[in-house]
């Protein structure tokens, strides 16, 4: 296990430094410039240029990544040229909005997948798997800004039982702060558990017909306790799989989604700062989530070694 | 008798509608004895052992006797049948790689019987499937049970089958093609170890198995069956001594045979296997027999009886019970 896991450990920190250069130089070569658009279309080229050299934006591309990968690594993620002020706490406060709505997100997802899929599966071909498969279907069509504005609609203004949009912050106490969580988080979640739903079915699906579900029957434990006890732990590798996977797509949705309910999260931020031309911001705030999205995978990965003895043992 | 089957069919459901895999099946078994159940695969044998269980596929639908202690099984709900299951009758299977659950420790599944119908702790079961694993003759059974199943070898898994199929000391044990999964020198030890654990734990056994041979060692009765329905039965040794069906004998022409003078070709059985069919009309082996009438394709079947409780179904058995 401890073999695995450090080996895992090495594919992480190989992605991460992938994953920077990449972020870093893809905003690199976005056309606008920063010195630019905060003097405004009037400014001369003179004082841009004296602006660009403040910020060092005429420096090399390789010693602008060398100090901006050097500094992220010692915590310090550089100052955003339209606030003006260090980023670093300016994304940790729009993390305690962004952190919990895509892990509820997910936990929402991931309860609707599991209770659908178990019960899809354990129906496959009948009436109750066929409708199951329906919802999945018109789940994964919607668009999750569209379901967004649909639950604004419903629940913010038409049963007035959910804030519209806005974050009151925590210190406005955990309740209203949850509550403002509450919509975003099934806007996300619900699309993703469409997805996972089917995964879910077809993985259990292909699980109760490998041979151990038959001695299971054989030795008398009855449909269900199979379906629980034996198929359902086997299913969940590559459950775990996708819903890593997903939680690349969840981060990307949850910008749209933020902006439709006007949360203080990272992912207004991106779209603010890339309105800003603020380079740093976006590289840090998309190197962020590149970070979580990562980590999460490793997670999936020790998970997934934790379920399966074969994994452990470096067997295939 | 412990077992008796009569008049057992079996319809699977397909695309195009039921599909009659098994017609015309009829066997019984005493307490403590031995029935082999010989054929080609799609001659029905692995579902009539799994209709016994009450574990054919979804949709199939079984028709005519099976019963077990003079309880008809078809008449037991499902909760009665889990009862049976795993306690009253165990079952092995073809494939030991893929029988076992590949997450959970041997010993675990080995001592699940007793956890589920004795409802002892599981601690208390993996005592037992120690135990087990020993009976067996698994070296080292304490490892045994500590490992997963993917650490252990194909024969190792199927002594683990074992164990777990005798843990509730059935009265009945189903051996699925047991071996055919395992090298040669594997299977005839597997064998040996299945014959005396029946005889140790005085169970009955039934074992399905492709290969006549196997099945004339270990058992003293014999049922060949070819494309769903029953072809000759009776005591192995008079059987495989003095077959009477075209097919029986085809069977045991198309056997290697130890002395046979080297470069000698095995007789193959011409054609292919018939499947089963929707309709069954004539005998299932007339378009492949040297011996087929015009009759053999559209009359039914005779039961001949033998003597010595010796049966057989065909055409061209005479009533003095010789093949003419």
């Amino acid at each position: 296990m401890l073999g695995y896991a450090l080996q895992r450990l090495f594919v992480l920190f190989v992605t991460l430094a992938v994953a920077s250069f990449v972020v870093f130089g893809v905003i690199e070569i976005l056309p606008g410039d920063a010195a630019q658009t905060m003097l405004g279309a009037s400014a001369t080229p003179e004082t841009v240029a004296a602006l660009a050299h403040k910020l060092g934006l005429d420096q090399p591309f390789a010693v602008r990544y060398w100090h901006w990968a050097t500094g992220a690594l010692a915590g310090d993620l550089g100052l955003s040229y339209a606030y003006d002020s260090p980023i670093a706490p300016l994304i940790a406060a729009r993390l305690t909005v962004s952190a919990p709505l895509a892990l509820l997100a997910m936990a929402i997802a991931t309860a609707i997948a599991l209770v659908a899929g178990v019960y899809a599966a354990d129906r496959r071909g009948k009436l109750g798997d066929a409708a199951v498969m329906v919802a999945s279907q018109v789940g994964l069509a919607v668009p999750n800004f569209w379901f967004a504005i649909l639950l604004v609609l419903l629940f913010a203004v038409h049963w007035r039982i959910a804030p519209a949009g806005g974050f009151p912050g925590w210190s406005a106490g955990f309740g209203r702060a949850l509550a403002a969580l509450i919509l975003p988080a099934i806007a996300l979640g619900v699309v993703q558990a469409a997805i996972l739903t089917r995964v879910a079915r077809s993985a259990l699906i292909e699980t109760l017909n490998e041979d151990f579900i038959r001695t299971a029957r054989a030795k008398g434990l009855s449909r269900r306790a199979a379906l629980w006890r034996h198929a359902l732990p086997n299913a969940m590798t590559p459950i775990l799989t996708v819903m890593g996977l997903q939680f690349a797509n969840l981060v990307a949705s949850a910008i749209v989604v933020e902006n439709v309910f006007v949360l203080p999260g990272l992912g207004r931020l991106i779209v603010q700062s890339i309105a800003n031309r603020d380079a740093l911001v976006v590289e840090d705030c998309v190197m962020m989530l590149v970070a979580f999205v990562i980590a999460l995978n490793f997670l999936v990965d020790l998970a997934c070694a934790a379920i399966d003895p074969r994994l452990r043992a470096g067997a295939t | 008798m412990l077992l008796s089957v009569a008049d057992l069919a079996i319809d699977l459901p397909t695309p195009d509608g039921p599909r009659r895999v098994v017609h015309d099946v009829s066997f019984s078994l005493e307490a403590s004895d031995s029935l082999g159940v010989v054929g080609e695969s799609g001659s029905g044998k692995t579902m009539t052992a799994l209709a016994l269980m009450g574990l054919l596929p979804d949709g199939a639908v079984v028709s005519g006797a099976l019963r077990f202690e003079g309880v008809d099984l078809a008449g037991l709900g499902e909760r009665a049948l889990q009862k049976l299951r795993g306690d009253r009758i165990g079952m092995i299977f073809q494939e030991p790689m893929t029988a076992l659950n590949p997450l959970h420790r041997v010993g675990r599944q080995v001592g699940e019987p007793l956890v589920v119908h004795r409802g002892i702790s599981r601690a208390a079961a993996w005592e037992q499937a120690v135990d087990l694993l020993g009976r067996v003759r698994l070296r080292d059974p304490e490892r045994a049970a500590r490992a997963y199943p993917f650490a252990l070898s194909g024969g190792e898994r199927q002594r683990a089958m074992i164990a777990m199929a005798l843990a509730c000391s059935p009265d009945l044990l189903i051996a699925d093609e047991p071996t055919t999964a395992l090298d040669v020198t594997v299977q005839a030890r597997i064998l040996d170890l299945l014959a005396s654990l029946s005889a140790q734990f005085e169970m009955a056994t039934l074992l399905v198995s492709h290969d006549l041979a196997v099945v004339a060692r270990h058992c003293h009765q014999v049922l060949v069956m070819y494309g769903g329905t029953v072809m000759e039965s009776g005591p192995a040794d008079a059987v495989l001594r003095d077959a009477r069906h075209p097919y029986t004998r085809a069977l045991l022409a198309a056997r290697p045979r130890a002395g046979a003078p080297r470069g000698e070709r095995l007789q193959a059985i011409a054609g292919a296997a018939a499947p089963a069919r929707a309709e069954p009309r004539g005998c299932p082996f007339a378009g492949r027999c040297p011996l087929t009438m015009d009759a053999c394709h559209a009359a039914p079947l005779p039961t001949i009886e033998l003597a010595g409780e010796r049966r057989v179904r065909c055409l061209r058995v005479g009533p003095d019970g010789r093949l003419a």
